[in-house]
């Protein structure tokens, strides 16, 4: 009688648990879409989910290896982790730590510990210098082992890389600021209030002079490197999440109605085209020669023209196509979110080549 | 669940934006309301558990069980009668928590979602906000006194030596107070043992060690904005049980023990 009291007893827990946690995804546990980033020579695929950030052979999508050698307790990643020329793989984590791995050995070399929020986007790296922009709203400047050089504080979380011109950083933060920061003091050179959260990467283009910011009221701005004016500006249907792409002197956008956009870029602020997808778009498209990929949050995934005609159509069910589309070779990939397969890889007539499901 | 949880989500970022931008104040106030439209269903289920428990306690129920320990199936049929002379619905005591259930999971629910510490969480907010000017009120303020209420609670004292295990690196408070005011309801809201067997008596003592370790786990693993949730639930929960006069402060003396 009394084992049968205590499993009935474990089987309410589980069950309780189980429903408040909703089996993890989406919804208790914080997660988001595979960060990627591709070595210099090309030949390894780092891919940031979860628990480590797993290295493939980009051509088969097969698993190398794993960082770090050793699991840490509590940590996840997500955000593309970052390759330094001293050898370090620089991991945010959302354990509200920054680690650095040595590229060979995979060990742990150092870990930045004073933030107090998660680390969502990737650290930037300028001459010696690590930006990590943390949830707390802070930007931390650190050397290259890990010691605090300076901080910037905004009024809202930050969620995306910093960009930067080589002299200055740009910030964008979702207290709906722009920051232009003097590199290595963070000194305030200007800032500029947009109206609305912004999440995403700044765009620099060297051509105009104008740095392109989108933010969740739907204006995608052009502000003057040197004083941060707004030069220009235009509008979408929809918020927006993803940066915007420049090719050519065209801008590519999406918005989280689902719209994709090109702008001349500090021309018209009536867009040249617009084409509506089915799902929200919540990173850049990827661009090529002749085509634009970009996937939705309905599990579409599109491939169209520079003038903005699909082409070609792929639908995967129950799974979030986010994040911005990396090209390796002929190959396209793109984070997927929900169920066991992280990433997926299509060739450019859209036929799934492998996808990646993590081995721990 | 999209069915509660969306209207939940877009009426406690309706109540922080009336609030100033205080979510940690909207989870209080909405878990509050929340708990006063269940109100109706939380006194059906008290009055049916006492009705049944008193009828339990009747000396014409123990003979049934007496009667018809040998079988069952004749005990279930005499059992119903009883049910139907004394007028009680056996799924009484029932079908109201089954009703609050989903209310209660919903409003945990939205407390989590609009909280949206990731992108796909804050992707998901944004695809069920339908409030005008939803722009304007995202991210959400989280910042509710010491507290990030997206990040577990710990309360950082100077004082303390961040080497110290467990508590150097912050106190969990919340998941302290969420034990405590756990304990305290089970506690207070358990019938008294009359009419209960050994086997239900057991089962109540072990809920109320358990189940408050249980919820202060959660509390001290997970966002301080579910532990506040937790917190305002259960003294919530006390003051509706205080004002129906309900609570059983005898469960809060020692036992005593027959001689």
């Amino acid at each position: 009688m009394k084992k049968k009291r205590t499993l009935l007893l474990v089987a309410a827990f589980a069950g309780l648990s189980l429903l408040l946690s909703a089996c993890g995804g989406r919804g208790f546990v914080p997660t988001s879409w595979a960060g990627l980033t591709l070595s210099q020579s090309g030949e390894n695929l780092y891919v940031a989910n979860n628990l480590g950030i797993y290295v493939l052979d980009p051509v088969t999508g097969r698993q190398q290896q794993i960082y770090p050698a050793e699991p840490i307790r509590g940590a996840s990643y997500y955000a593309a982790p970052v390759l330094t020329e001293d050898g370090q793989l620089l991991a945010a984590a959302y354990n509200n730590r920054l680690y650095s791995f040595d590229l060979a050995t995979r060990a742990l070399l150092w870990e930045f510990s004073e933030a107090r929020s998660r680390f969502i986007a990737s650290p930037l790296v300028l001459d010696d210098v690590i930006y990590a922009p943390n949830a707390d709203g802070t930007l931390y400047a650190l050397n290259m082992a890990g010691e605090k050089l300076a901080e910037f504080e905004t009024g809202e979380g930050l969620w995306a890389t910093p960009t930067t011109d080589g002299s200055a950083i740009y910030l964008t933060s979702m207290d709906g600021r722009v920051y232009s920061l003097a590199a290595r003091t963070l000194r305030e050179n200007w800032s500029v209030d947009t109206g609305a959260a912004l999440v995403s990467t700044p765009l620099l283009d060297p051509e105009t002079g104008l740095l392109y910011v989108g933010n969740f009221a739907g204006d995608l701005l052009g502000l003057d490197l040197r004083s941060g004016r707004i030069a220009w500006q235009a509008e979408t249907e929809g918020w927006i999440w993803g940066p915007p792409a420049l090719a050519d002197g065209v801008l590519y956008l999406g918005d989280l109605n689902g719209n994709l956009y090109a702008f001349e870029a500090g021309g018209s602020t009536q867009p040249l085209w617009q084409t509506p997808l089915d799902g929200q778009i919540a990173g850049a498209p990827l661009v090529t020669e002749d085509s634009l990929y970009i996937g939705t949050g309905a599990g579409k995934f599109y491939a169209l023209d520079l003038d903005g005609v699909i082409r070609y159509t792929d639908t995967v069910d129950e799974v979030l196509l986010l994040g911005t589309p990396l090209l390796v070779g002929d190959l396209i990939l793109v984070g997927k979110v929900n169920g066991d397969e992280v990433l997926i890889a299509y060739d450019r007539n859209l036929n799934d080549r492998w996808v990646f499901v993590p081995e721990n | 669940m999209d069915f509660i949880v969306i209207p939940f989500v877009n009426a406690i970022v309706f109540i922080y934006d009336l609030l100033g931008h205080n979510f940690g104040l909207a989870i209080i106030i909405f878990t509050v309301l929340v708990r006063l439209a269940t109100q109706p269903f939380t006194k059906q289920q008290m009055d049916s558990t006492k009705k049944m428990q008193e009828m339990q306690s009747s000396k014409k129920w123990q003979d049934l069980q007496k009667k018809y320990k040998s079988d069952p199936q004749k005990l279930q049929q005499e059992q119903v009668k009883l049910y139907q002379e004394m007028g009680i619905n056996p799924l009484g005591s029932c079908l109201p928590t089954l009703i609050q259930f989903p209310i209660i999971i919903g409003l945990y629910w939205a407390v989590t979602r609009a909280l949206a510490a990731s992108p796909t969480q804050l992707l998901t907010l944004i695809n069920d906000l339908r409030l005008p000017d939803a722009a304007q009120l995202l991210p959400i303020n989280n910042t509710f006194l010491w507290m990030d209420l997206s990040q577990p609670e710990r309360l950082v004292l100077d004082f303390i030596p961040a080497s110290l295990p467990v508590i150097g690196q912050g106190i969990p408070v919340l998941a302290v107070l969420v034990f405590i005011t756990s304990y305290f309801q089970t506690k207070l809201m358990t019938p008294t043992g009359a009419g209960q067997n050994d086997q239900a008596a057991q089962m109540n003592k072990m809920m109320t060690i358990y189940m408050p370790l249980l919820m202060a786990w959660l509390s001290y693993a997970y966002s301080a904005g579910l532990a506040l949730y937790f917190v305002a639930s259960n003294l919530i929960s006390i003051v509706q049980y205080g004002l129906m006069g309900k609570l059983n402060f005898s469960n809060l003396l020692p036992a005593r023990t027959k001689k």
